[in-house]
């Protein structure tokens, strides 16, 4: 059914908690309209540089957006919107993600791995679609995000959600539902990880860094 | 204000300059280039492309509900037969008590046997056995000679 615009147009003034509670106790179509229209850029970037692939990354995003209106009766008022929408997108890059390590995974590597054991495994990255590939001045973001491929999921998302979302300490920790000191120790090493790896690129635009003392 | 820029040189002898790390520009650099990151372009149909999803799933979920429903309905059809099967049963198992009561006299007068019954030429009799509480008393008939 399509959504009269003046709907949407009185509603593009409130915040997302009220759009939420109109989602929530009237069933608002056009306040779920609202969310998605003012979400659906962050959530998209986010699984992007979560996932590396545009198409993969458009689905999730679809994804978070079905379980928003799916489980819209699990919001609490007291939380903030933002926070709660990063735990589902959250939510269903993992899932994906350990969907697809079980596919590529041999059967005797099937234990449960620790971090640090995480942290060792590199993956592959998927440059099968990379906008940034648009225009030559792309080439450091395209390895930026070859760059992000290469760290471990659980350093990769708080990282991103740390300097490309710019969501708070806190915020992750409640997205990511992990303890305050992990968000920030993952963080420093994946900041540490993504340093060592762009070294060269660094390097190569301002010069060589002179060696720690 | 005079006592306060007294004290600082002496502060400032006193607490070391804070060393900046060697990488701080590269670090700084890092955070710059991953806030300057290009946003992802999100495509015309992506709203479009989402209701037909979840006009998908409310489909998929009203014909769940309703095979549940369907499921429910036949099990309950099921359990009222077999309740009614079971009641039809009980029904017919107390009609037993209910058929008509024989009532047994004491015996007043003796009974006589009665007479048999000329049987038919090529037929076996069909006399039903003699009752062992009635006493022979004999008849007109004389008994057979003992055998020697």
């Amino acid at each position: 059914m399509p959504l009269r615009a003046a709907e949407l147009k009185s509603l593009a003034d409130a915040d997302d908690e009220q759009l939420m509670a109109l989602f929530q106790n009237e069933n608002s179509e056009a306040a779920y309209t609202v969310l998605v229209r003012r979400y659906k850029s962050p959530i998209v970037n986010f699984l992007y540089r979560f996932v590396g692939n545009y198409d993969d990354a458009l689905d999730l995003a679809q994804e978070t957006f079905l379980r928003l209106y799916k489980y819209k009766h699990t919001y609490e008022p007291t939380q903030r919107f933002s926070t709660w929408l990063y735990t589902i997108a959250t939510n269903v890059a993992r899932t994906f993600y350990r969907q697809r390590r079980r596919l590529a995974e041999l059967p005797f590597s099937s234990l449960r791995r620790s971090e640090e054991e995480e942290e060792a495994e590199w993956e592959i990255p998927d440059t099968s679609y990379l906008p940034d590939t648009r225009v030559d001045s792309d080439y450091i973001a395209q390895r930026i995000q070859q760059a992000l491929m290469q760290l471990p999921p659980v350093f990769r998302e708080a990282v991103i959600l740390r300097d490309i979302m710019e969501l708070s300490y806190e915020e992750i920790a409640e997205a990511t539902q992990t303890e305050l000191g992990t968000v920030k120790s993952r963080i420093n090493r994946a900041r540490r990880r993504l340093q060592e790896l762009l070294r060269d690129l660094y390097e190569e635009l301002y010069g060589r860094v002179p060696d720690q003392p | 204000m005079t006592h306060q820029s007294e004290h600082k040189p002496l502060l400032k002898a006193f607490l070391p300059p804070v060393p900046v790390p060697q990488d701080f520009e590269e670090r700084l650099w890092l955070r710059r280039m991953l806030q300057a990151l290009p946003i992802p372009t999100v495509p015309d149909h992506f709203e479009e492309r989402l209701w037909e999803r979840l006009h998908r799933e409310s489909q998929k979920a009203f014909l769940r509900r309703l095979g549940l429903l369907s499921l429910f309905v036949l099990a309950l059809g099921g359990s009222v037969a077999g309740v009614w099967h079971f009641l039809q049963k009980s029904r017919e198992f107390p009609a037993a008590p209910l058929r008509p009561v024989v009532q047994i006299e004491p015996l007043t007068v003796p009974v006589t046997p009665p007479s048999p019954t000329p049987s038919l030429p090529g037929r076996t009799s069909t006399a039903p056995p003699q009752s062992p509480a009635a006493p022979i008393t004999g008849g007109t008939h004389p008994l057979p000679p003992p055998e020697e």
